[in-house]
């Protein structure tokens, strides 16, 4: 049995005490279902590197906040846990312009950033909800990600190194600062999407893109699943090449309409929301193409309407945040993009408000009531049908249902890779291959 | 090339006369056990046979394989490896044999794995842009099924017309259109992995964002030492609707990168940006008489691609820059006809190259691009210490250069020099803040620039990673990490450079 007192004064005595916050503040650092004894906020990367060697001495499980955006995800973390928060390690270690690369510490926030990097009209080019909170490290460990995807992919595409605290407090590099490497394994591939099971995030380099001269959205709004396959198809092989391509079904939800589009979503239709971002004549010439829908661009029967560029910006946004609200009832699925339309059929007749990266088969979907969770093997079902998964992201409290399925076939490398770098278990206890 | 006097090695790592392995037994208990499993045609042992697999594309050094094995399928692929594990034999994958760092050597005993036979497209699926393949499928093969239908496979290595999908997940290859697509990594959403027990993993799948660690991720570029890759599910792009290339001459080097790095500081991202030195250009121009001068330092073969819809204006802005940073000529390209015309000029570089010297050994270090000016700077000075000739030609883009020294591989004290001096410039590109490869993988050739980049407790981590899917080092060994049986022609690569 850990003693909690004795935790707490090993790290008040390695880090100082007001870096070491117990009781209600510490409590602050936790989420629904999380409640951290003690909260660490480390000054320094050696500072971080001392709290997980003491961690893993004393055997306490530890999990890192970023900014806490996606540390609701289900499952929670279990057992006895201190959360180590990154807030302190904010600093953009380089930027080099010319080379379309930057290095930042972990706890940098992804609107910071790219605010700091439009100064120079460049970019990191990934969007997931709450970039006013949310840190890289913390997007990299959860690999969250946002409608941009479509052209830019993942972190797991734009990351180029990482420095990561590892087991005991054993500091480790990855990849480098230039953008082809293949010298030794990409070690930081184990990391994206982990949630911290592995480690220790402290410092990444990215591959940034430059600011484009012009970005406009078109939206199309069709009648039903089966339009809106027809259309999300015959952009997919057409001729524009969308930079985003997001479908929205609130399925009679006037507020979710009402949230991402005043007037724009038809709280009952099935839209399509398609991006452009390239040099003004690229992004006019493919705007006009599909909203004008002749050679067949899209289906006959259904409607497409370009956006000026301040309409694009705020329905670009409200659909970018969409999936970060708060629900009871909240899970991401993938599958494959064909499968999508199909999937939003069913999850919407079982109750849940859907939004989706419509071209990379990544499916949000939402519900008030807590019963819809009963849908939920039906709908692991249809995913699978697409060769993909679904995930849980928020459950009412007690619900008892598996938080990924199905299950795959690879876990038991999975495993043995965390058995190799966590042996004794100290990080994000609960939260991942724990409850498999 | 000339393949005269290269130094030759048994599979445990010895020097050796090639006489020496001629005389086979006719019957091997493993062979029996292996034909059991692939039939009579799928294996061969005997030595004139053998002779192809001796080496990759890096003819510095050569090991016969004691048997090339050629599974047609991933169950049959899972079977050969549980008889090779049955008799505690190890195993090198192998593909068409194009890679440069004698990645496919077959060490400690090693059977060579031909994934020959795994050579078919298995799904095409035009709607979800994907296709799986086995891993023999050819590169250029991916682009050549789809290119009908409006599709393209993104990276493409020079020996893309040969090498394998299943080569190119092993090293992560990348090629001239990297720049703007990625490398292998990012046009990959699953592969089949036979581990070195003979058990079958499929990490990732189709859909994108599978829970749990990127497997998939971490298989490529692994140099074949987590197993044998069978199958691949790859990501199709869309082809361009249009191209804007240009042939552009400084004659000054210092220019042409500037120009390079301004260019991408100001937000263009050509898909190409291939960069000739002076001594490939005359190479070239003596060879095959495209007209490009004889004088001029530095030629880039600049390519645009998107939509028509601007990007005439694109290649005005690109043209425009060029003459800012003294370009003396540009030469853009009219036609189809045209641009194959230019990018020719970049693709028989290598071929010139056969007609300047016998043999030649290209590394592909990498610095971050504002660095280049430097880098090539320093090239050019151990060319003069080292007395080996170097000519440049390289992807400017992202920072990937390829010095090609020239030596003679019958002289063994030149082949010393060359390597030497491609430890030295490898040394300045990691100390520059880059990589020792871009593109080749460390192989054999390289895992002394391995323990330069990265510290002992960075290679302990890939090492027990390393652990997790070849605790016994049955495959591929002695890649990455070097060690036991590695040829000592490559301790040159160790001498200098530090």
């Amino acid at each position: 049995m850990i003693d909690d007192d004795a935790v707490i004064k090993r790290l008040e005595r390695a880090i100082g005490p007001n870096r070491v916050l117990t009781g209600d503040s510490a409590r602050a650092y936790g989420t629904n279902g999380f409640s951290p004894f003690v909260a660490v906020v480390p000054e320094d990367r050696e500072q971080t590197a001392e709290v997980v060697r003491i961690a893993s001495e004393l055997h306490a499980g530890l999990v890192v906040r970023g900014g806490g955006t996606t540390l609701g995800w289900e499952p929670a973390p279990s057992g006895v846990v201190m959360s180590l928060s990154t807030e302190r390690l904010r600093e953009v270690v380089q930027h080099e312009p010319r080379d379309l690369t930057v290095t930042v510490e972990a706890g940098v926030v992804l609107g910071e950033l790219n605010a700091m990097l439009a100064s120079h009209r460049q970019r990191l080019s990934i969007d997931p909800p709450h970039a006013d909170r949310a840190t890289l490290g913390g997007i990299s460990a959860a690999n969250d990600s946002g409608p941009l995807r479509h052209r830019y992919g993942t972190m797991r595409d734009l990351t180029l190194g990482m420095e990561v605290i590892g087991a005991e407090g054993v500091v480790t590099h990855s990849g480098g600062r230039v953008v082809k490497n293949v010298a030794g394994y990409d070690m930081h591939r184990l990391h994206i999407g982990a949630f911290g099971s592995l480690g220790v995030i402290t410092e990444m380099t990215f591959r940034l893109q430059p600011l484009a001269e012009a970005f406009r959205l078109v939206i199309v709004r069709c009648g039903d699943g089966e339009q809106a396959e027809q259309c999300i198809a015959s952009i997919v092989g057409g001729r524009t090449q969308p930079v985003l391509m997001e479908l929205v079904t609130p399925f009679g939800d006037a507020k979710m309409a009402r949230d991402l589009g005043n007037g724009l979503v038809d709280p009952d239709g099935w839209t399509v929301v398609v991006g452009y971002e390239d040099c003004r004549e690229a992004v006019a010439w493919q705007c006009e193409h599909l909203a004008d829908g002749g050679s067949g661009a899209i289906p006959a029967t259904a409607s497409a309407e370009a956006l000026d560029e301040v309409a694009s910006t705020a329905l670009y946004e409200a659909v970018r945040e969409w999936p970060g609200q708060p629900a009871p009832v909240a899970f991401k699925a993938t599958m494959k993009s064909s499968q999508v339309t199909a999937f939003h059929a069913w999850a919407g007749e079982r109750g849940f408000r859907l939004l989706s990266h419509a071209a990379n088969g990544i499916v949000y979907g939402r519900s008030d009531d807590p019963e819809c969770v009963e849908a939920g093997e039906d709908l692991s079902a249809v995913a699978a049908d697409g060769a993909g998964q679904l995930t849980w992201t928020s459950l009412p409290s007690g619900a008892d249902v598996e938080i990924w399925r199905p299950a795959r076939g690879d876990l038991p490398v999975m495993r043995r890779i965390k058995e190799a770098f966590d042996p004794e278990g100290i990080f994000a206890p609960g939260r991942w291959l724990d409850v498999m | 090339m000339t393949r005269a006097a290269a130094v030759r090695y048994d599979a445990s790592g010895d020097p050796m006369e090639r006489k020496a392995s001629m005389d086979t037994p006719t019957h091997i208990p493993l062979h029996d056990d292996l034909r059991a499993v692939v039939g009579d045609d799928g294996l061969i042992t005997q030595p004139e046979e053998l002779l192809p697999y001796e080496c990759d594309g890096l003819t510095v050094a050569r090991v016969q394989p004691s048997a090339v094995v050629f599974p047609q399928d991933t169950a049959q692929a899972a079977a050969v490896i549980r008889v090779l594990n049955d008799h505690g034999v190890p195993f090198a994958p192998r593909g068409a044999g194009t890679s440069l760092s004698a990645g496919t050597l077959a060490l400690r005993g090693a059977v060579h794995i031909s994934t020959s036979r795994m050579n078919r497209v298995l799904e095409t699926d035009l709607r979800n842009r994907q296709m799986r393949v086995q891993a023999g499928v050819i590169n250029l093969h991916v682009s050549n099924a789809v290119a009908a239908d409006g599709y393209f496979f993104a990276p493409d290595p020079s020996s893309q017309p040969a090498c394998t999908i299943g080569g190119n997940v092993a090293y992560n290859s990348g090629g001239p259109h990297t720049l703007k697509y990625g490398v292998m990594v990012n046009h990959l959403l699953g592969v089949t992995l036979v581990t070195p027990e003979g058990e079958i993993v499929e990490a990732g799948g189709p859909a994108e964002d599978p829970v749990g660690y990127d497997l998939t991720g971490l298989i490529c570029g692994s140099e074949g030492t987590f197993g044998l890759v069978t199958e691949v599910i790859l990501r199709l792009m869309p082809s361009p609707e249009d191209h804007r290339t240009m042939l552009v001459v400084f004659d000054r080097t210092e220019d042409a990168i500037n120009c390079v790095s301004d260019m991408i500081g100001e937000g263009i991202v050509p898909v190409a940006l291939e960069f000739m030195d002076q001594m490939i250009t005359r190479a070239v121009e003596d060879a095959y008489h495209f007209g490009l001068p004889r004088d001029a330092e530095a030629v880039l073969i600049i390519e645009l691609e998107g939509l028509q819809a601007g990007l005439d204006r694109q290649a005005d802005r690109v043209e425009e820059m060029c003459q800012r940073h003294g370009a003396v000529r540009v030469r853009r390209a009219n036609s189809e006809q045209e641009r194959l015309e230019l990018w020719m000029c970049r693709k028989r570089a290598f071929g010139a190259i056969g007609r300047l010297s016998p043999s030649y050994i290209t590394q592909d270090g990498v610095v971050p691009r504002t660095r280049l000016p430097e880098m090539l700077a320093y090239v050019a000075e151990v060319a003069r210490e080292y007395d080996v000739r170097i000519a440049n030609v390289f992807h400017a883009g992202d920072g990937n250069i390829h010095p090609i020294a020239l030596y003679d591989e019958r002289d063994p004290e030149q082949t010393k020099r060359v390597l030497r001096a491609s430890a030295k410039i490898l040394a300045r590109a990691m100390a520059l803040g880059g990589s020792p490869t871009g593109e080749h993988g460390i192989g054999l050739e390289k895992a002394r620039q391995l323990a330069i980049m990265y510290n002992p407790d960075d290679l302990a981590a890939m090492r027990r990673l390393r652990e997790v899917f070849d605790p016994d080092e049955r495959a591929n060994p002695g890649k990455v990490f070097g060690g036991e049986g590695v040829p000592e022609v490559f301790n040159e690569m160790a001498m200098a450079g530090d």
